[in-house]
């Protein structure tokens, strides 16, 4: 169920997502790595489902 | 008063009904029941099946079983108020009690604890966050979310992070919010036959008039629409910076980090006080801040063979970080630590607070150091030139203005005081650690620890170059090397606060205008070593200046720009610029055909202007 862009609150809204990523990751990322994940989190929040293939 | 009270026997002794013999069955086995339950509770219930009464007594009086069980039934029957009389698969069942009678248990659920808890009698309204509760207890008991008011969550949404009208996204190009659709249609086919878009560039559709956009700290809104890498090019540092700052700003602290790395704060494996000490006595034996990589191997075993290593490293550096007797004082690439009670480095003369203060014009705008170059050509060439100052090179200071930035690495850490370099010398085969201040809010940064070298191998004025390499935390110093020679060059007696002039023999390459030669200017032997308060105070040390080094003109003092440089710098570090600029400020100075004066105003003066005014 995709989420309203204008419920995401940077820093709560798919910080459980990108904690199992970097758990998975299983060693320190580097910020640029967190940012570009964290966004294709946001991403895939907002437009689950609606995605064009 | 009951009736268990009134008899001798721990049981009731219950009136039974029918006939004559009905009644004795009926006794002789409510009888055997409560004997059977004698250590039940009073009204607990007593069960027993009809084919093993019937057993039982057909045992003790040699008859048949199946014909005492039909007298037994009928008895048992007849007397309904002392016998539960139940048929289970084929088979009686009588249940009684030691009170007389069957008393099924009751289960009171009007008022249970939980349900009370769960369901108060006058609940709070829940559309309220703060009087929602958890039956967990957090992660961490000391940060405490803030809670913020529904009123500024509703303003904040519908301007910060909401959906807004298409025209009202703002950005610092235009073109970054046009839909893939409006390019040339011809540019655009070329490319599709060219490179097919991957799936995730594709833009979801959304409701006409509305971009889906999220707010970064800067103020730019981003359109989630577009893909993530042409995000990340267009606003990668906003990006970042935001994406920083909410992980920080995390009251569960999930997620944490050193420098750029992150990673969550479960997986950090954490040190004993032993650790620490052992770290501590380390460093401390070893005599200068230590790499984490020197402590993972010496200390702990672990080299980069290890798998582990990027998750242990990243552990004791988080962990150093938040131990109060270590300070990291590393860079990108070089992560060293000071341990306390390492000894100080650099001059002892003047205090961190002092050169902060007399550097701090660094930081006001007056910072003349990329003159005549930019901080591209030195971050491209890895060397920046300069001229040391008398300043400098009595105290093994440089100052921290715009090239050596370009040129040395910025902090690691927010909140990261100073980190420690290695200067190296290729002429002499020796190096130095020194110290690199960074600047403050109001006070500037300089570098300290090369006193030894200054006073050795160079004098005032001369040209020095610093250049990086490979390391992150290693430079090269290195100046022009010339065939002796001989000046009387101004030296500081600091016992007594006098300068004076002695024969020195140098062979580096110099600035004639900066050397501070008695043959240059020989007026600077009269100057007085100044106090550190007035040396922090720039007008003080120019009035100075004037008094003992200008020539007298009638009421003022009179002095060239480069003179002024020269002499001013042998108290403390000042740029053009800056003294420009205070001369500029202040009344008691002037400029007259390139030449500046200054008048001063004496304390009865002062009075006498005070009196009239």
């Amino acid at each position: 169920m995709p989420i309203d862009v204008k419920n995401i609150r940077l820093g709560e809204t798919g910080m459980d997502e990108l904690l199992a990523w970097l758990r998975q990751m299983g060693q320190p990322q580097r910020l640029e790595a967190i940012t570009y994940e964290y966004l294709s989190i946001l991403r895939s929040l907002v437009f689950e489902g609606q995605e064009q293939v | 008063m009951s009736e268990l009270a009134m008899s001798t026997q721990p049981y009731v002794v219950p009136t039974f009904s029918g006939s004559q013999e009905d009644q004795d069955w009926a006794d002789r086995v409510y009888k055997l029941m409560v004997t059977y339950g004698s250590f039940y509770a009073y009204e607990a219930p007593i069960r027993q099946a009809l084919s093993n009464l019937a057993a039982f007594f057909a045992a003790q009086q040699g008859s048949s079983a199946e014909e005492l069980a039909s007298a037994i039934d009928r008895a048992i029957q007849q007397n309904p108020e002392v016998f539960l009389r139940e048929e289970q698969e084929g088979e009686v069942f009588y249940t009684t009690s030691k009170a007389g009678r069957y008393i099924p248990p009751q289960t009171e659920q009007t008022h249970m604890f939980a349900q009370r808890l769960y369901e108060p009698e006058n609940p709070l309204p829940v559309d309220d966050l703060s009087v929602v509760i958890t039956t967990g207890r957090p992660a961490l008991t000391t940060v405490e979310p803030v809670y913020i008011s529904d009123y500024w969550r509703a303003q904040a949404e519908g301007v910060a992070s909401g959906v807004l009208p298409a025209a009202e996204i703002f950005d610092d190009e235009e073109e970054v919010e046009q839909p893939a659709e409006v390019e040339a249609p011809a540019a655009a086919e070329a490319a599709a036959e060219a490179e097919p878009a991957p799936q995730t560039e594709e833009v979801t559709p959304e409701p006409e008039g509305i971009i889906p956009a999220i707010t970064l700290d800067n103020g730019v809104q981003i359109d989630l629409r577009l893909p993530v890498d042409e995000l990340m090019a267009r606003h990668g540092e906003a990006l970042m910076a935001t994406v920083r700052r909410a992980i920080e700003h995390d009251p569960l602290r999930r997620i944490v980090s050193f420098g750029n790395d992150f990673y969550p704060e479960s997986m950090v494996e954490s040190f004993s006080k032993g650790d620490y000490r052992r770290i501590r006595e380390y460093i401390l034996e070893q005599g200068e801040p230590l790499l984490d990589t020197i402590i993972m191997a010496d200390l702990f075993g672990r080299t980069s063979r290890d798998r582990d290593i990027e998750t242990f490293r990243f552990a004791l550096n988080y962990r150093l970080n938040r131990e109060k007797d270590f300070e990291f004082v590393g860079v990108e690439g070089a992560r060293l630590w000071w341990a306390k009670g390492l000894p100080a480095i650099g001059t002892k003369r003047l205090k961190a607070s002092e050169l902060g203060q007399i550097f701090a014009y660094l930081e006001e705008g007056y910072d003349d150091s990329l003159d005549g170059t930019s901080a591209e050509s030195i971050r491209e060439s890895g060397h920046v030139s300069r001229f040391l100052t008398f300043f400098e090179w009595e105290y093994g200071l440089l100052a921290f203005d715009a090239a050596l930035k370009a040129l040395l690495p910025p902090p690691l850490l927010p909140d990261q005081r100073s980190a420690m370099l290695r200067i190296e010398s290729p002429q002499h085969y020796t190096s130095y650690l020194v110290e690199l201040r960074y600047p403050t809010s109001n006070r500037g940064g300089w570098l300290q620890g090369l006193e030894d070298f200054f006073k050795e191998f160079l004098v005032p004025g001369a040209l020095i170059t610093i250049a990086a390499t490979e390391e992150p935390n290693i430079f090269t110093l290195q100046y022009e090397e010339t065939a002796g020679e001989e000046a009387r060059l101004l030296t500081l007696d600091e016992k007594k606060g006098r300068f004076a002039f002695n024969a020195t023999t140098f062979y580096c390459a110099v600035d004639n205008d900066l050397l501070p030669s008695q043959e240059r200017l020989s007026r600077l032997r009269n100057m007085k070593l100044l106090t550190p308060g007035d040396r922090r105070r720039l007008e003080a040390t120019l009035a100075h200046v004037f008094e003992t080094v200008g020539q007298k003109q009638g009421d003022a003092f009179v002095i060239s720009l480069n003179d002024l440089y020269l002499a001013t710098n042998v108290q403390r570090s000042a740029s053009r610029p800056a003294i420009l600029a205070t001369i500029a400020e202040d009344s008691r100075f002037e400029q007259q055909d390139g030449l500046y004066l200054y008048r001063p105003v004496y304390e009865e003066e002062q009075e006498e202007t005070e009196d009239e005014l």
